[in-house]
């Protein structure tokens, strides 16, 4: 079957790395998706997105807080245990109060070769476009010393190409969900969108042309009683999109840094590459850390209009500031703007637990929907 | 456990009452003599208000008073019930429950930015929409280097022109200078009330301004008060150290970062009844940090960057420590008290790496006492005052 | 002549109602055993015993609760959220606020004239007035739990309990106790608290009159009386608000019959 790479993956991601690693090439880790990927890419070295895992939180507590949000948690748990060992860099930036701890404990108590935190602009302005550049910059050069090898503008400029096709393959593989019975249901979308950020560019782009143009020929049609969009903080967990599948509802769109904001946009290839990055990675549609926050709740409900769904169902990680003030918010704009979208408001765990009550909460919503 | 405001027999205390007071019912009377409002994050530069003859009204700090007089619950449950975390900082919570309940001083437009927390950044965007009232974002930098001075400057310089705009009103460079050399002024002194700190004995104890020692400087800056107040404590400070009259001093204490303002007994048992005095809070250290006044927006941002922000706590990690290194060493520390504030996701997760690096670079002990800064019902008192005690008896 | 059922298996009690046409023919209510899936068998067959029937008889069954998945003999599953909704809008046509209070959640319900679920809210990982919340409370003061809400109405002056959460609330009844603080003036607290709790929930999801209140608490009429102090509406409460679960999976049992008929 056409997914079976894509599972393959995730069932060994680190495998991925090593393989890579085999080649005596060297593998970055970057956490938070306002990390250029496209400037690792163009070092020659993998950019390998950071993620958790299902394991209990022993370390991760005693080096951080339980009232860290867990994932930040779990990630920390898998490093102290030496999981990413096999990382020759990591790069992550100011996203959130809860990552910036992250990144602290990795400085003080991880041994990664190479460390970087960007400092990380709250909003899109010509200062600030200008300051993210200079900070790329500093990123470039490390990651130059890193591989030893200089980034030219062609090479970035190739990356970015590179990227910018995954990107609009991505979009086109969504596009495909707008239908009445989507040929690919919420869950799977999570699975193709997740494996890209394991996966050399070049092989994920062949893989995607396959996945796309098996799709259009696809069967096997998915329909629930609900078009259900899922909006909210880190979700990378096929099992929670199962969860409200199986529970009635359809997963047709989603507003996640895992799914479709992680590729809604492209690079510009036109002008000065770096300055091109720090404007697209300065995107309000990223994360809704940024100003003005209403950039991202229009993106939010465009998807949902596009996707024509039902319902939205809102998921925080619990203690995650940022998604649990940006429910308020939310509530307040759809009022506002007298627009009738319902919202469940949930709060989770990075790895799946209190199933009963999350399917209750889901199920009933969908019931109220249909 | 809502308890009165502990009060000690002190002028200082009776003064730094005062000021508070007037400092708020100024915010409250605006209206009445024509004077704008505008909502500020915590410790963002009230400089840029007196600038324009605005008045400051920062809620977070304000929901820290009405701790203190133990009211401040309602508003705590207000933002819970409307729909905002339990989780979320119940300084962040009473912010909203300020808005939400009608009971503050309406805003005529908000500044807001990211540090100290992002629940603080969503709420006070909340607060914009509730009262539907221009909205200015100061993106602070993470970083602390020349690179970022100049890019809060530019900040500041748009946060002007943003309420200037607001309130048609005319920005006068003459003004801003006015402010910034008053600014720097009680930058001075305080850093001079800080240096009287140092002296061993210490000739002031922490209870008597709450905590707050920072409080004039942060958010008068910019005023005649904030320059006489600190002028009078200084001045109270030397008389204690030159007639002998300086409260007794058995241990040094850094107490870290945030003092809780709904339980501030535990101050006073440290202070009063173990003679341990705490010399210097975290989050009110401030290096000596250039300020000119012919430059004052430079000024202004090396002052919020540089010493405003940073002592909080907030990061970088590395940045931090080396705050933590400095005050230590300064001032003669025997023990770190850090207070855990749970609401706060930075704080809670600086323990360690605090923690280790006192005990490695220094052998200071430190004792973490988990807690809340505002909300009483996280405020175990009886297992706290156990801690303390183990604590001591440690240290003995 | 329709028969049809609902059976409604919490994590405390398990209810069948049996529903002929729109008349209650008979209902059970038995504690939930180790076995969810053996209860839900032995419910049913107290209830068809009591209606003199036989499994057969009935049409449709739709199962609710949290064990609605193990009922071998449901032809749908059901929230609980949307059957309390419809069961009380049914027993009191003009309600459009529930609150359910069970063994071990608490849900604050929006509906419309229908029935249909608007909005609501759950208390997350947190017993505050659930059934299994009063347990520990009657226990920590060796008291009957159906006597809680009739003496905490004797109550001469409400002790402060400040935390809803069952551990530090029951570390607080602790204190208070050793203190010699009157157990009526303790369970006035204890009811304050939840009360609290409770509102705090009903606002998630805004309240409309009229108001009702569902579930095993709402025989607790200390509780019901704070409650309705702080929402400032007077809730309507069945004669036997246990079952109004089960009543709502009933209907829809109706509904899905008259569909497939269709």
């Amino acid at each position: 079957m056409m997914l079976e790479r894509v599972r393959e993956v995730l069932d060994g991601r680190e495998a991925v790395a090593r393989s890579w690693k085999e080649q005596g090439k060297k593998v970055v880790g970057w956490i938070c998706p306002y990390v250029p990927e496209e400037l690792i890419h163009a070092a020659g070295m993998l950019p390998f997105r950071v993620m958790g895992a299902p394991v209990t939180i022993v370390k991760g507590d005693a080096y951080l807080y339980p009232n860290i949000c867990t994932f930040n948690r779990v990630v920390l748990e898998l490093a102290l245990g030496g999981r990413y060992d096999f990382l020759d860099g990591i790069v992550t930036a100011n996203v959130c109060d809860h990552i910036r701890r992250l990144y602290d404990a990795w400085h003080f108590f991880v041994e990664t070769p190479f460390k970087l935190i960007l400092s990380l602009p709250h909003k899109v302005s010509e200062n600030a476009v200008a300051f993210f550049r200079d900070e790329l910059s500093r990123l470039k050069s490390d990651l130059e010393k890193l591989a030893g090898v200089e980034i030219s503008d062609a090479a970035l400029k190739n990356s970015i190409r590179t990227y910018n096709r995954a990107r609009e393959l991505l979009r086109r593989i969504y596009g495909l969900r707008r239908e009445e019975e989507a040929p690919i249901s919420g869950a799977e979308a999570l699975e193709v969108v997740k494996a890209g950020m394991f996966l050399p560019k070049e092989e994920y782009v062949a893989l995607l042309e396959e996945i796309f143009e098996s799709l259009k020929r696809r069967d096997e049609r998915y329909e629930g009683s609900a078009r259900v969009m899922i909006a909210g903080s880190d979700l990378d967990d096929p099992g929670f999109v199962k969860l409200i599948e199986d529970s009635g509802g359809l997963v047709v769109a989603d507003d996640l840094c895992t799914g479709s904001r992680y590729f809604w946009e492209d690079v510009d290839v036109s002008g000065d590459p770096l300055e091109a990055l720090a404007r697209r990675y300065l995107s309000p549609v990223l994360c809704a850390r940024m100003h003005p926050y209403e950039a991202h709740i229009e993106h939010l409900i465009k998807m949902a209009e596009d996707f024509n769904v039902d319902g939205i169902i809102f998921e925080a990680l619990k203690f995650c500031d940022i998604y649990g003030g940006e429910y308020p918010l939310l509530r307040e704009w759809l009022k506002e703007k007298g627009l009738d979208i319902p919202v469940l408001m949930l709060d989770r765990e990075y790895v799946l637990s209190g199933v009963e009550q999350l399917k209750t909460r889901i199920q009933a919503f969908i019931e109220s929907l249909s | 456990m809502a308890a009165a405001i502990p009060q000690i027999d002190s002028v200082v205390q009776k003064r730094y009452m005062e000021l508070v007071a007037n400092f708020f019912k100024s915010a409250f009377d605006a209206r009445n003599v024509g004077k704008k409002v505008v909502w500020m994050a915590y410790f963002l530069p009230s400089e840029l208000c007196y600038t324009l003859d605005a008045v400051p009204f920062y809620p977070e700090i304000y929901g820290g008073v009405c701790a203190r007089m133990g009211i401040v619950l309602k508003y705590i449950e207000a933002a819970e019930s409307f729909g905002y975390p339990r989780e979320l900082c119940s300084a962040t919570k009473s912010a909203a429950g300020l808005a939400l309940s009608g009971e503050a001083p309406p805003p005529d437009a908000v500044l807001s930015t990211q540090p100290v927390c992002d629940g603080g950044m969503k709420v006070h965007e909340f607060v914009a929409v509730r009262y539907k009232c221009p909205h200015f974002f100061i993106d602070m930098p993470y970083s602390t280097d020349a690179r970022a001075v100049e890019y809060l400057k530019g900040e500041l310089e748009e946060a002007l022109k943003f309420l200037a705009e607001s309130f048609g009103a005319e920005l006068s460079e003459e003004r801003l200078k006015e402010v910034m050399e008053l600014s720097k002024r009680a930058e001075e002194l305080h850093l001079e009330v800080n240096e009287l700190r140092r002296k061993k004995p210490s000739p002031l104890l922490s209870i008597e301004l709450f905590g707050q020692y920072f409080f004039p400087c942060s958010f008068l800056g910019g005023t005649q008060a904030a320059v006489d107040f600190y002028a009078f404590v200084a001045e109270e400070a030397r008389r204690r150290l030159r007639e002998g009259d300086v409260p007794e001093e058995k241990y040094r204490i850094l107490w870290s970062p945030l003092v809780p303002q709904s339980f501030l007994s535990i101050l006073q048992w440290l202070e009063l009844e173990y003679k341990a005095k705490i010399v210097m809070e975290m989050v009110g250290y401030a290096p000596k940090i250039e300020m000119d006044a012919a430059e004052p927006l430079e000024s202004l941002a090396r002052k919020t960057l540089e010493a405003r922000f940073p002592s909080l706590g907030n990061g970088p990690g590395v940045f931090n420590l080396d705050r933590y290194r400095k005050v230590v060493k300064d001032y003669d520390i025997d023990a770190v008290i850090y207070f855990a504030h749970w609401g706060c996701r930075t704080i809670c997760s600086a323990v360690k790496m605090v923690k280790d690096m006192l005990r490695e670079e220094f052998d200071i002990p430190m004792l973490v006492l988990d807690g809340d800064i505002f909300d009483p019902r996280n405020n175990p008192v009886e297992q706290a005052r156990a801690r303390v005690e183990e604590f001591f008896e440690m240290l003995e | 002549m329709v028969l049809v059922a609902g059976v409604d298996i919490g994590s405390l009690t398990a209810k069948a109602l049996i529903l002929e046409d729109s008349k209650i023919r008979a209902y059970a209510i038995i504690p939930t055993g180790v076995d969810s899936e053996e209860t839900s068998k032995k419910v049913m067959n107290i209830a068809l015993e009591k209606a003199e029937l036989r499994l057969e008889d009935i049409e449709y069954v739709v199962s609710t609760g949290y064990g609605r998945v193990v009922v071998p003999f449901a032809n749908k599953n059901i929230t609980e959220i949307s059957c309390h909704a419809k069961g009380a809008v049914f027993l009191f046509p003009s309600v459009r606020t529930i609150l359910d209070m069970g063994g071990q959640d608490c849900k604050a319900i929006r509906c419309d004239a229908s029935g249909k679920v608007l909005n609501f809210a759950m208390n997350d990982k947190c017993a505050a007035g659930t059934g299994r919340f009063f347990e520990i409370m009657a226990e920590t003061m060796e008291l009957p739990l159906e006597e809680l809400g009739r003496l905490s109405l004797e109550a001469t002056d409400a002790a402060k309990i400040s935390s809803a959460c069952v551990v530090f609330a029951k570390s607080e009844v602790l204190t208070l106790l050793r203190r010699g603080v009157d157990k009526k003036n303790i369970l006035a607290g204890i009811n304050e608290a939840v009360a609290l709790r409770v509102f705090a929930l009903l606002n998630r999801v805004g309240i409309e009159k009229d108001f009702a209140i569902t579930g095993g608490i709402a025989k607790n009429i200390g509780v019901v009386r704070k409650v309705e102090e702080k929402v400032g509406l007077k809730a309507l409460i069945a004669e036997e608000p246990q079952i109004v679960g089960a009543l709502g999976a009933a209907l829809f049992a109706k509904e899905a019959l008259e569909q497939v008929k269709k």
